[in-house]
C-alpha cells in the first residue's frame, strides 16, 4: 500500500514539474506573451473604434459582450494551436531529452504534465480576453451589468477549450511533424469541421457530434439567435440550432475521449 | 269627428315609433353597430397578460376583457388576437348583453423580441378597428444553459485528468 | 499524576514510532544490500535480451554483465543493435523477451528505482534552444527530487566538468555542436549516477569536439563511474575503454578486455613487401602457401594473416622465396583491435 501511495505521490509530483516545464517552454518562446497580446487587443476592438471614431458603443451590456466575444472561438483555436499543436509531436521530431533522456520521471507524467500546460495557457489567455471584457463593461455600463450570462458564457468557452486542445493534443500525439500536426488541429478546427457542419445542414442532417458547431453557443448566452462556427452559414442556420445540453455531452466526450487517445498513443509511440 | 280622426292618427304614430323601436335593435345588430346614432357600443376594454415579463418559450395567456356598452344586446361577434399584426387565435360567437362584459383567453407559446399584442372585434368578417385595444410585450430570451451544468462539467473533466493519472500510477505500482 | 502517566504513555508511543522508523529504514538499506549483493557486483546485467520490430529481430538474446567501474565498449557497425540495446536499457522501450538489471535491479520492472542509478545520453538528443543551460538543468534536478541549494551546487559542479562554466546563463541556441554534446553529458552527469551509459557519443562532432569529448569520459574513468559506451568507430572504443562487447547482426560475438584482444593477436599479422606488385597469378600463389589463413593485397603489398605461432612466420618467408616472390621487406606485427573486428566480421559474412 505504501509502495502504490509512494508511486502516486511521485506521479503527481511528476506531473506538476512535468507542467511547469512546459510553461517555462512556453514563455521561453513567447508563445504566452504572443497569446496574451492577441487576447487583449481582441478584446478591446469594439471598444476602442468606436470610443476613438466616436460612433457610440453597443446600446446594452449584454450587446456590447456578445459583440466583444465573438473572437472567443478564433482565440481558443489560435491558442490551442500555439500552445499545444507540437506539444508531442515536436518531442519526436526534434528527438529531444525528453524522448531520450530517461529519468526516474514516468513518460505518462510527462504527458499528462503536458497536456495541462496547454490547457492551463489557453485557459489564461481566455480568462484574460474575459477579464479585460469584464473592465470594459464595468468601465463602460456598470458593474451590476457583469451577468450571470458572463459567467456562463465563460464557462462554456471552457469547456469548448478543453474540447479543442483535446483535439490537438491529439493530433501531436499521432502525427510525425511538429508542423504538419499544428495546422491540422488549426485547420480542422477553423476550416474542415465547420465546412463539414454546413454540408450536413445542407443536406438537412444535425452536425450535433461537430464540436463547432457548439462554438456559437459561446455568445449565444447574450440572447441572440444561435449560430454557430465560421463561414456563410446563414442560409442554412434556421434548420437546426445546437441544444445547450447536447453541447455539454459533446464537449466532455471530445475532450475526456481524445485525451485518453491522445495519452495512450504518446505512450505507445515513446515505446516504439 | 275630429277628434276620433286626431286619434286615430296619434295611435298610427306610436305604433309606428313602436314598430321602428322594436326593430331597430335586431337591424342595427345585423349591420355591425354602425352608425353612430343606433349602433351597439361594444369594445375590447381591458388586455391583460398572464407574465408582463414572460421568457421566450414561456406559455402565456392573452386575456382580452369585451364590454357591450350599448343598450342593445349583441351576437355573433368574433374576437381576433393579433402579435405584431399577425393572427394568432380567436374567439367566436361572442354574445352579451346590454352592459354585460366578459373576459375571453388565448395561450400563446412567447418567442423572443418586443411584441405588440393586440385583440379586436369582427363581425361578418370585418374587423372593428374602433373596438381594439392593443399592449407591448417584451419577451426575454430564454436564458442558455445553466451554472451548475458547466460547472459539473468542468469537474468532470478535472476529475477524468487526475483519475487517469492516479490509475497509471496505481496499475504502475501494483505491476512492481 | 495523571499528567506524568500521559507524558510517559506519549514517550513510549514515541520510542515504539522511533523504533518502528528505524527498523523501516534498516529493511529498505537490507533490501537495496540484498539486490546490491544478489548481482555480485554487477552494474550492468543484460540476460538473453530479444527485441523485434516486425519481422526483424534487432537483438537475438543478447546477454553480458558489466562489473562495477569498468569501462565498457560496445562496438559494432551500424545497425547491430547497440542503440537498441542501450534503449531497452534505459526503459525506452520494451523488449520482446529476456531481461536487464541495473545494480541488481529490473529495469522493466521498477524503472524508476533502477534508472535512479544511471545517466545516459542516447543518440543525439535535440536541445530546446531558448533554454539557458541553468533552466534545463534545474528542471532535471527537480525530476532528481534534489533541493534547491543542491541543484544550484550541482549545477556549477556539472557545467565545470563539462566546460562550460561561463555559458550557464546563455540560451543553448549559441551553442556549437560540441557544447551541445557536453552539455548532454552534463546532464546525464547531473543526478551523480553510478553508471554512465552513452551511445555514440562523439557522433557527428569535428576533431576538435572529439577530443573535448575524449578526454571528459577519461576524467570521468578517474572518478570510478561504471562507463556503458556504444560506437562504431573502432578508434573510439580503444582509446577510452578497458573492455569491448563486439556486437553484430543483433549477437555479443565477443566480451573481454581490450588488451587481450589485441594480445591474443600478437605476430598474427606479417606485413610483406615486394619488388613489384603481383599479378593475379602471384596472389593466387601466395594465398596457398602453407599457414596462411588470409592474404589481402595492395599493389605491392600483402598483409597476411596466419596462426598464433612464431615458427610459421619462418616458414612463410622460406616458402615465399622458394616460390619465387622478390620479397624486400617482411615484418610481422601485432593485430590491433580493427583486424580483430574486421576478421570477426568476415566470419560472419557481414560488412562494416
Amino acid at each position: 500500500m505504501t509502495k502504490v501511495m509512494n508511486k502516486v505521490k511521485s506521479d503527481i509530483y511528476d506531473t506538476f514539474l512535468s507542467t511547469k516545464f512546459e510553461l517555462l517552454k512556453h514563455y521561453r518562446r513567447n508563445r504566452i506573451q504572443m497569446a496574451v497580446l492577441m487576447a487583449i487587443a481582441l478584446a478591446s476592438v469594439f471598444y476602442l473604434i468606436p470610443t476613438i471614431w466616436d460612433i457610440g458603443l453597443a446600446e446594452t451590456a449584454g450587446d456590447f459582450a456578445q459583440l466583444n466575444l465573438g473572437f472567443a472561438n478564433l482565440l481558443i483555436i489560435i491558442s490551442g494551436a500555439l500552445f499545444a499543436g507540437d506539444i508531442i509531436s515536436l518531442e519526436f521530431e526534434n528527438r529531444t531529452g525528453l524522448i531520450l533522456f530517461p529519468t526516474p520521471q514516468d513518460h505518462n507524467s510527462i504527458f499528462v504534465g503536458k497536456y495541462i500546460a496547454s490547457v492551463v495557457s489557453t485557459l489564461s489567455v481566455l480568462t484574460i480576453y474575459y477579464l479585460v471584457t469584464a473592465l470594459e463593461i464595468q468601465y463602460v455600463y456598470g458593474l451590476s451589468e457583469i451577468s450571470t450570462e458572463f459567467l456562463k458564457s465563460y464557462l462554456f468557452s471552457i469547456l469548448y477549450m478543453c474540447g479543442a486542445v483535446s483535439l490537438i493534443f491529439f493530433f501531436s500525439s499521432i502525427l510525425k511533424g511538429a508542423i504538419t500536426s499544428t495546422l491540422l488541429g488549426f485547420f480542422s478546427l477553423m476550416m474542415i469541421m465547420p465546412i463539414t457542419e454546413q454540408v450536413m445542414k445542407m443536406v438537412e442532417i444535425e452536425p450535433w457530434f461537430i464540436i463547432t458547431y457548439y462554438g456559437g453557443l459561446i455568445t449565444d448566452f447574450f440572447g441572440v439567435a444561435q449560430t454557430s462556427g465560421f463561414g456563410p452559414g446563414d442560409r442554412f442556420e434556421a434548420t437546426f440550432a445546437p441544444d445547450f445540453y447536447t453541447g455539454l455531452m459533446v464537449m466532455l466526450g471530445y475532450t475526456i475521449i481524445l485525451f485518453l487517445l491522445g495519452l495512450f498513443l504518446a505512450n505507445r509511440r515513446r515505446g516504439e | 269627428m275630429m277628434p276620433d280622426r286626431a286619434a286615430k292618427l296619434g295611435l298610427l304614430f306610436a305604433l309606428v315609433l313602436f314598430m321602428s323601436l322594436l326593430i331597430t335593435p335586431i337591424v342595427e345588430g345585423q349591420s355591425g353597430g354602425q352608425g353612430p346614432s343606433f349602433g351597439p357600443d361594444i369594445k375590447v376594454e381591458k388586455l391583460e397578460f398572464s407574465n408582463d415579463e414572460p421568457l421566450e418559450d414561456d406559455e402565456i395567456t392573452i386575456n382580452a376583457t369585451v364590454r357591450n356598452n350599448g343598450s342593445v344586446p349583441v351576437q355573433n361577434f368574433t374576437l381576433v388576437y393579433l402579435v405584431d399584426n399577425m393572427e394568432i387565435g380567436n374567439v367566436s360567437g361572442i354574445a352579451l348583453e346590454a352592459g354585460e362584459s366578459n373576459t375571453y383567453e388565448i395561450s400563446w407559446d412567447a418567442e423572443a423580441g418586443i411584441h405588440n399584442v393586440s385583440a379586436v372585434l369582427k363581425y361578418n368578417d370585418e374587423m372593428l378597428p374602433e373596438s381594439s385595444a392593443s399592449k407591448e410585450l417584451s419577451v426575454e430570451p430564454k436564458p442558455v444553459g445553466d451554472v451548475s451544468s458547466l460547472l459539473i462539467s468542468l469537474g468532470v473533466i478535472v476529475l477524468a485528468v487526475i483519475l487517469t493519472n492516479l490509475f497509471y500510477s496505481v496499475f504502475k505500482a501494483l505491476r512492481i | 499524576m495523571k499528567r506524568i502517566s500521559k507524558l510517559g504513555l506519549n514517550r513510549v508511543k514515541l520510542s515504539l514510532k522511533f523504533g518502528k522508523l528505524i527498523l523501516k529504514v534498516r529493511w529498505v538499506k537490507m533490501g537495496i544490500m540484498m539486490n546490491r549483493l544478489s548481482d555480485n557486483g554487477n552494474a550492468i546485467k543484460v540476460e538473453n535480451l530479444v527485441k523485434r520490430y516486425g519481422d526483424l529481430t534487432a537483438l537475438k538474446g543478447v546477454s553480458f554483465k558489466v562489473k562495477k567501474g569498468d569501462v565498457v565498449g560496445y562496438l559494432g557497425p551500424n545497425g547491430a543493435g547497440k542503440t537498441t540495446t542501450i534503449k531497452l536499457l534505459t526503459n525506452l522501450l520494451s523488449p520482446t523477451s529476456g531481461s536487464a538489471y541495473i545494480n541488481g535491479i529490473d529495469v522493466f520492472k521498477d524503472p524508476t528505482h533502477a534508472l535512479s542509478y544511471v545517466g545516459a545520453l542516447i543518440e543525439v538528443p535535440g536541445m530546446y534552444d531558448y533554454l539557458t543551460p541553468h533552466e534545463l538543468l534545474t528542471h532535471y534536478g527537480r525530476v532528481y527530487r534534489m533541493g534547491t541549494d543542491r541543484i544550484k551546487k550541482k549545477i556549477k559542479q556539472v557545467l565545470r566538468t563539462v566546460k562550460l562554466k561561463d555559458w550557464e546563463h546563455k540560451k543553448i541556441e549559441e551553442f556549437s555542436t560540441g557544447m551541445r554534446r557536453r552539455l548532454a553529458i552534463g546532464l546525464a552527469l547531473l543526478p551523480s549516477p553510478e553508471i554512465l551509459i552513452l551511445d555514440e557519443p562523439v557522433m557527428g562532432l569535428d576533431p576538435e569536439g572529439i577530443k573535448e569529448v575524449r578526454e571528459l569520459i577519461r576524467n570521468l574513468k578517474e572518478k570510478e563511474i561504471t562507463i556503458f559506451l556504444s560506437s562504431h568507430l573502432l578508434e573510439e572504443v580503444s582509446k577510452t575503454c578497458d573492455k569491448v562487447i563486439f556486437l553484430f547482426n543483433g549477437e555479443v560475438m565477443a566480451y573481454d578486455d581490450i588488451d587481450k584482444f589485441a594480445g591474443d593477436s600478437q605476430h598474427k599479422k606479417i606485413t610483406v613487401e615486394f619488388l613489384n606488385p603481383l599479378s593475379k597469378e602471384e596472389r593466387k600463389k601466395l594465398s596457398s602457401l602453407n599457414s596462411i589463413n588470409k592474404v589481402k593485397v595492395e599493389g605491392n603489398t600483402a598483409t597476411i594473416y596466419n596462426s598464433k605461432d612464431k615458427s610459421n612466420q619462418a616458414e612463410i618467408l622460406s616458402n615465399m622465396i622458394k616460390e619465387g616472390f622478390d620479397v624486400i621487406s617482411y615484418s610481422s606485427g601485432k593485430q590491433d583491435l580493427e583486424d580483430f573486428y574486421i576478421s570477426l566480421v568476415n566470419k560472419k559474412g557481414g560488412n562494416l
